[in-house]
């Protein structure tokens, strides 16, 4: 019996002598913490991977620069604005948030507490980049709940776009305020996949991005945007001067560029992309050299050739899609934040509104130099007095339907949901509730870049998307989400007034 | 002389006493009279005394006894009891004859102890090494289908060593593992699967590799029994990992006092696919109505017979063929798989020591051509048993070197997947025409059509190798202090290594050919080296006491410990620098590492009362406490009881008569615990990995590493599921005992369920694991045994089992109208309260108010913005029917089993409308129509639609990307009926066996899903087949699951 008892004691003191035993619940595969700098790299490449990505490709075919081949079927229901809420976009706003948002949101937090200053505006500027976004393609934003996962909130009241806009421009005010001279302000250096931890070019990158959000105000209060910009861009604030870009994918698998590791690399056709119609005519009719920069040439052979937008229905005997350009992508393009033209762009098109007292012709050349120059062209013949580019001497809507125009080419390649949003905003490039060859196509200006209406769109009378439906994934575990919109996809924003 | 000893042990105490005094001991062996076996459990009493025992799982005992002239009572339910005199003899050796008046089984129980039948409160089947080997399956549990009420296993698909997914009373938890603990001699076994091991999640459509789930190495032929526990009453003592139910599997062991044994079992199958699409064989190759040579669909015209040219121009030659259908295309393509089983051991002992030694091996290839599916297994177990005057030992060793190879199903991710290809192919193409996949018309080049690969070549270039080896086993001491109690100390260890390699192909197609466009692949190769070890110590006081004349007490208490550990470790290259080299040095590309440890540890201290009542009354309560290192510290110990009682009233109200032989009834009461999964209670970082739709972005990126805010939110208040089960049935045999029915009532409820809720993602994650929900599974469980016939030559039986489970969620967190647990091509795998787990949801068709379906521009039915329920997964009841007919020496037997309701997702029957190769693409005769009953919109009300669906939209008709609600048509029946196994087996009589050197002869030809019938929704596929891994993701369905299999062989056993 003795004998039982030591046994039994000795198990005992064995099992729970070591008090710690079962104290071996920490992952050993992932880390509870790092320094911020270490998770801006893969904020900064979430966001690209939104941008860069679907949303680009959502754009460029909404913005008609491409069209969905007809012998295969990857972005059929964009092309043909077929659009529920589960769609590919649903999976983009589910990442922007609980990826790149919310690992800037780390970054933020932290830089705040360290007052590394630096690294807090490039989180801050980039977390108002993403929800601009947002904001614009819902018509709205959880700014001021959002991201509350770590305090409990998990079901984040929207703020209205007008709210969110508001929002956006003080959160940049803040951030730019910063000293960024103070000692504690360390540059992250080569982990800023963008400017390399440079604080000048974060502060260009901010300032161009509120005189963005500031011209959204042209169509629904001129006003406003009149009183904002004029004191914003008179108080001498830096622009970008090169782009605002990451600019270092290189090809190998995962580490090229996002739309290209998606679009080429990893599915089974990499010809689902195709030249539209509408922008490969425009390019021709004015001789630009960026055709070929743009648009690879048929493998059939032959010049750069275009496709109706929305003709991917069309049986392959009467349409070899060989025959048809692809969109041109490399593994080592970038992904534009905003492009140097861009840039160029927003101030022409406030000066051209006299929102700003700069020279809006010279923004508008330089726009367009810029543009060509990212293909290695000289644009100079184009905007030169005989060139088919030349700033108009015109009317303000003549103006800025010029730099609408130019500005809709440079995005292709680019930030191209930015594009769309110019067309619903400015109403350029000008759109066809038609199609090429059926009634009513030509009635507009001949020789402008005319839209046209997808020839298999499932809405009725011509009617173009203007928003996304709020994705099903909010609607499912957000009470608080937004009711969606009366008019589904139609339903316009609250800075479209077309 | 009484003693008291207190072990307190965390407010646990043990007490126990003894009431008499010793001078002599006796021991010896019980066995059967019928097969010389070794029968556990036998009650053996000193006659007019208290003093007794029961016999252990070898059929020994050992007692003491004070007197000379002293009688030993033998009495065992269903044996005839037997009376021994002592006389001077300290060894006393007894046989027991078979009394077929009575029902004689008995069961094993938690913790190993051996029980019978009739002192259990609860259910609990065992099933004998016969049905474990009968139908010749590698592996043990498939071998159990439809024969176990309330067992619901089925097979992830026909490739030889593919996962099975084993569910007992329904699914409780919604975290996905519901599997049941496998306890192989006493010790719990490592049931991982090996699935997806580069990308280890199972609910998308993801390309995923089965190399099988690790409780299917336990060869059929190495089992002596199997208890399968179900309720919380019955599986208390096993602790947290027994939530969801325990098999119990009792290996073979040597027999002492016999002369050697020699069994050798060898067998043979073959198999084919047992049920493929029945697709359509009127229109052929093309699109929209075009004979187009380039496509991979059946939207061409319709089929005539006449020759036509096809395929790519090459060499300014092209083929030709007739056009005409080509029925059996899928059916060709596959060949017989083969399967060889071979078992041979050896046993024996003397009374002192005892031996088993069995090797067994496994060589099969499955219907896929060449040996893209193939197992090879070697299980090699030595087992032993030495006693001494005290001391007992016990060591079991198994071994186990296991080969796979797979098919990937799912969709391709670096490369096409065989069964997503083949169901796409042109119903006027033969598909074994593209064996030689060099050939210039079927290289990757010319092949006919870019949109997919030649089958032949990604079967026969891309492949997988999954190699184990594995140790699993125990060493056990008994000390026996006295006669009526002992100390059990048991040491088991699994420790697996696994090394996974899986390689594809570089295929560029060059460029100017007529695949041009097709992505190229350029080849990668993923290895991983894998380790799971297992530690379970456990110490164990049992003791036994006869009270009085009527009362006799069981005590045990225990204490045990728990640690496993795993490591994985991946490396994947992408990109090949030299072609057909597979290996991770050969890629300019930075290769991709994974490595992921984790470590967990439980404590669980136990013990356990039964007291019976002059042998037909029995309670049993048990508690257990366990401490668990992947909770909270101060949630970490959790406590749980159970109790169960039994009365057999035929016994005590002596009513036992012809009409009723038996009767018992029996309830329960118990609880179980269960912790989570390791490292769930923090937030972590992870490494940075960017979603991209297709494909991800990595780090490092250019030198430059990141780290990501992981996902999914740290909770440190969670605390254990706890489950509350409470059963009731009776056990009965009516009719002379040809007649036996057994009832089970049960409602268990799962609490605080640990599982991974979603969030919305505007709070920055996508999910928090937290407590959340009851889930209840309510149901009835009938067995019904019936002998019609039973004369010397001839003997019929017919068993049926019935169970009706009612699964419902009982509450969810309030926020949550209802949980997406995942999603695939628009079908939501949803929880909502109030009903079962597993609700179906996708689009619906949009109607005006007068209930007509509204159409686009297009003249498609437009799908709703909110999806609607479709259907459930969950069975309305499953059922199986067990016959055996034995004239003679031949015996002939059968198993039934029919499953009705349900319903699933079948990518497959989505495939085949998108292509046209479905029948209900025939709609109409493919020509143009307007959708009946629709409207289109008009200003703010509707009018009649006049726009037709013209030829260009027939096929989007049918393609769910154009018309949402087709998606509903996805979602299929799952009823089925299966004809699982009929062996006629025969017995070589003693008379004729004598004259051979043999002991035992017998030949059985064994057919296995001999036969499938699904309703006509279903045309497509088994509905057992997934490849969404073998737990409750695997109910959602299919994503282009490879085929279940139809086997047919011998078998043959010897004996000497």
């Amino acid at each position: 019996m003795k004998n039982l008892k030591y046994i039994s004691l000795i198990a005992l003191t064995l099992v729970f002598g070591c008090s710690d035993y079962l104290d071996v619940n920490v992952d050993p595969s992932n880390p509870v913490d790092a320094d911020e700098r270490l998770v801006l790299p893969a904020a900064q490449q979430s966001i690209a991977a939104r941008v860069g990505n679907y949303y680009r490709i959502t754009g460029s075919i909404w913005s008609q620069h491409y069209t969905q081949n007809n012998t295969s079927s990857q972005y059929i229901t964009t092309d043909n604005y077929d659009v529920d809420n589960a769609n590919f976009l649903e999976q983009d706003f589910i990442e922007m948030f609980s990826g790149g948002l919310n690992d800037l949101k780390f970054v933020k937090d932290k830089a705040e507490v360290a007052e590394n200053w630096t690294t807090y505006l490039i989180a801050q500027t980039l977390e108002v980049y993403a929800y601009q976004l947002i904001t614009d393609l819902y018509d709205g934003a959880p700014l001021a709940e959002g991201l509350g996962g770590k305090d409990g909130n998990f079901t984040p009241v929207w703020d209205s776009g007008p709210q969110a806009y508001e929002a956006m421009i003080s959160l940049l005010d803040n951030a730019l305020s910063k000293d960024f001279d103070v000692s504690t302000n360390v540059s992250p250096g080569a982990n800023d996949l963008l400017f390399g931890g440079d604080a000048e070019s974060w502060i260009r990158f901010a300032n161009t991005l509120k005189l963005k959000l500031m011209i959204r105000y042209s169509a629904s209060d001129p006003g406003k945007a009149q009183s904002l910009i004029s004191a914003f861009v008179g108080s001498g604030a830096l622009f970008l001067d090169t782009d605002a870009s990451i600019s270092t994918y290189y090809d190998q698998p995962d580490r090229g560029n996002p739309m290209y590791e998606a679009d080429r690399r990893n599915q089974n056709t990499t010809s689902n992309l195709k030249a539209s119609l509408t922008m490969v005519n425009y390019l021709e009719i004015n001789s630009d050299a960026r055709l070929n920069e743009l648009f690879d040439a048929p493998t059939a052979g032959g010049p750069v050739k275009g496709m109706r937008q929305g003709t991917s229905s069309t049986p392959s005997t009467q349409l070899d899609s060989r025959t048809i350009s692809g969109a041109t992508a490399l593994p080592t393009d970038p992904v534009y934040f905003i492009s140097l033209p861009e840039a160029y762009f927003l101030r022409a098109e406030a000066a051209a509104r006299g929102f700003s007292s700069e020279n809006a012709k010279a923004l508008y050349d330089l726009g367009v130099l810029a543009a060509f120059d990212r293909y290695g062209l000289n644009g100079s013949s184009y905007v030169g007095n005989a060139g088919v580019y030349k700033y108009p001497a015109g009317t303000v809507e003549q103006n800025v339907e010029a730099i609408m125009e130019q500005k809709w080419i440079a995005h292709l390649g680019g930030n191209s949901m930015e594009a769309w949003f110019d067309m619903l905003r400015t109403g350029y490039p000008s759109f066809s509730t038609s199609a090429p060859g059926l009634p009513g196509y030509d009635a507009l200006a001949p020789g402008a870049p005319i839209f046209s209406f997808p020839v298999d769109a499932v809405t009725f009378d011509g009617q173009f998307p203007r928003r996304l439906l709020i994705p099903e994934d909010e609607v499912l575990n957000n009470p608080n989400a937004p009711a969606q919109p009366a008019n589904g996809i139609l339903t316009p924003v609250w800075w479209d007034l077309n | 002389m009484t003693k008291i000893l207190l072990v307190s042990c965390m407010c646990l105490m043990v007490a126990w006493s003894n009431v008499y005094a010793q001078e002599r001991t006796v021991s010896g062996t019980v066995k059967s009279l019928d097969d010389g076996s070794a029968l556990p459990g036998v009650n053996v009493v000193v006659k007019g005394t208290v003093t007794g025992t029961v016999t252990d799982s070898n059929g020994n005992f050992r007692l003491s006894t004070s007197g000379s002239d002293g009688v030993l009572v033998f009495s065992f339910i269903g044996l005839t009891t037997q009376e021994v005199s002592i006389g001077d003899r300290s060894i006393v050796d007894v046989q027991l004859a078979s009394d077929v008046t009575q029902l004689g089984e008995v069961v094993v129980t938690a913790q190993g102890n051996v029980r019978q039948t009739k002192t259990i409160g609860y259910s609990a089947t065992q099933v004998d090494k016969d049905e474990a080997t009968k139908g010749r399956t590698n592996d043990l549990m498939t071998s159990l289908q439809g024969k176990v009420a309330g067992l619901s296993i089925s097979q992830n698909s026909g490739a030889p060593g593919a996962s099975s997914r084993v569910v007992l009373r329904g699914y409780s938890s919604i975290t996905g593992n519901n599997q049941p603990l496998y306890i192989v001699d006493g010790v719990p076994i490592n049931n991982a699967s090996n699935v997806n091991v580069f990308n280890p999640v199972n609910d998308n459509f993801n390309s995923t590799v089965d190399y099988g789930n690790r409780a299917n190495d336990i060869s059929p032929d190495d089992i002596e029994s199997i208890s399968i526990l179900k309720s919380a009453a019955a599986t208390a003592l096993y602790g947290s990992r027994a939530a969801n139910g325990a098999i119990v599997i009792t290996t073979k062991r040597g027999q002492s006092g016999d002369r050697p044994r020699v069994d050798l079992i060898t067998s043979a199958t073959f198999s084919e696919p047992l049920k493929l699409p029945e697709l359509q064989n009127t229109f052929g190759q093309g699109w929209s109505s075009s004979h187009l040579l380039d496509e991979n669909g059946s939207w061409g015209p319709r089929l005539d017979g006449k020759d036509r040219l096809w395929g790519n121009v090459v060499d300014n030659s092209q083929q030709i063929k007739p056009f005409s259908a080509q029925p059996d295309n899928l059916k060709d393509f596959y060949e017989t798989g083969y399967n060889i089983n071979n078992s041979l051991s050896l046993s024996g002992g003397k009374e002192a020591a005892t031996y088993y030694f069995n090797y067994g091996n496994v060589v099969a290839d499955g219907f896929i051509p060449g040996d893209a599916d193939h197992l090879k297994r070697h299980n090699i177990t030595l087992r032993g048993t030495l006693k001494g005057k005290k001391l007992t030992s016990d060591v079991s060793v198994n071994f186990v070197r296991k080969e796979v190879s797979a098919v990937s199903s799912g969709q391709g991710r670096n490369s096409p997947t065989l069964f997503q290809e083949i169901i796409q192919v042109p119903r006027d193409m033969s598909i074994v025409d593209w064996k030689d996949y060099n050939n210039k018309f079927n290289n990757i080049d010319n092949f006919h059509t870019r949109y997919a690969q030649n089958p032949y070549f990604s079967i026969g270039e891309n492949g997988n190798e999954f190699d184990e080896s594995r140790i699993y086993g125990k060493i056990g001491f008994t000390y026996q202090f006295t006669d009526w109690i002992n100390l059990t100390y048991r040491l088991g260890a699994d420790v697996a290594n696994s090394n996974v390699k899986e390689w594809t192909a570089v295929s560029t197609p060059t460029p100017g050919s007529p695949n041009e466009t097709q992505t190229a692949s350029v080849g990668t190769v993923n290895e991983a080296s894998l380790t799971a070890t297992e530690f379970d110590h456990s110490l164990l006081l049992n003791s036994f006491f006869n009270l009085n004349e009527s009362f006799t007490l069981s005590l045990l208490g225990g204490l045990n410990v728990n640690e496993r550990y795993t490591r994985n470790l991946t490396t994947q290259v992408t990109g090949l620098d030299i072609p057909e080299f597979y290996h991770i040095s050969n890629s300019s590309g930075a290769p991709i590492i994974g490595n992921v440890n984790t470590l967990r540890r439980l404590i669980g201290v136990y013990a356990q009362a039964e007291l019976s009542y002059k042998d037909f009354w029995f309670l049993t309560g048990t508690v257990r406490n366990d401490w668990s290192s992947t909770l909270p510290e101060d949630s970490r110990s959790f406590i749980y009881p159970a109790f169960n009682t039994s009365f057999v009233f035929t016994e005590a109200l002596g009513i036992e008569n012809n009409f009723l032989n038996f009767g018992k009834l029996r309830a329960s009461w118990g609880q179980t615990g269960n912790d989570a999964l390791p490292y769930l209670v923090q937030s972590t970082l992870v490494t940075g990995d960017i979603y991209n739709y297709f494909g991800t972005l990595k780090f490092p990126f250019n030198g430059i590493n990141a780290f990501e805010v992981g996902n999914r939110i740290g909770n440190s208040n969670l605390r254990p599921e706890i489950s509350t089960e409470i059963e009731f049935g009776g056990d009965f045999k009516l009719l002379s005992n040809k007649v036996g029915l057994s009832v089970s009532f049960y409602d268990k409820r799962t609490d605080g369920q640990i599982f991974a809720v979603p969030v919305a993602s505007t709070s920055g994650y996508t999910g928090q694991t937290a407590n959340v929900g009851i889930v209840q599974n309510k149901g009835i469980e009938i067995l019904v045994n019936f002998t019609p016939i039973q004369t010397t030559d001839f003997r019929w039986d017919i068993g049926v089992n019935y169970t009706k489970n009612n699964n419902k969620i009982l509450e969810l967190p309030d926020q949550l109208e209802g949980v997406v647990l995942f999603n695939n091509y628009n079908v939501d795998f949803k929880l909502t309260e109030g009903r079962p787990i597993g609700d179906l949801y996708t689009f619906d068709y949009v109607r005006d108010p007068q209930g007509r379906t509204v159409v686009n521009a297009n003249g498609l039915p437009i799908g709703s913005t909110n999806k609607t329920l479709v259907g459930n997964v969950n069975p309305n009841f499953v059922a199986g029917l067990n016959t055996s007919l034995t004239y003679k020496s031949f015996t002939l037997s059968g198993t039934l089993d029919y499953r009705d309701g349900g319903k699933f997702w079948s990518y497959t029957k989505r495939l085949t409308m998108f292509v046209g190769n479905d029948p209900i693409s025939l709609y109409n005769d493919r020509r143009p129509f307007i959708e009946p009953n629709s409207v289109i919109p008009d200003g703010d009300g509707f009018r009649e639609n006049d726009i037709p669906v013209d030829m260009s939209n027939v096929a989007n008709y049918w393609n769910d990307n154009n018309t949402p609600p087709q998606e509903r048509r996805h979602i299929l029946d799952r009823t089925y009926f299966k004809v699982r196994e009929v062996v006629l087996t025969y017995n070589m009589p003693k008379s004729l066996v004598s004259k051979t050197p043999f002991s035992t002869i017998s030949a059985s030809i064994v057919g296995r899903n001999l036969w499938l019938w699904t309703p006509a929704e279903n045309g497509m596929v088994d509905p057992e087949a997934t490849q969404f891994g073998n737990d409750l993701a695997g109910e959602f369905g299919e994503f282009a699951a490879g085929p279940s299999a139809r086997s047919l062989g011998f078998s043959l056993r010897l004996g000497i």
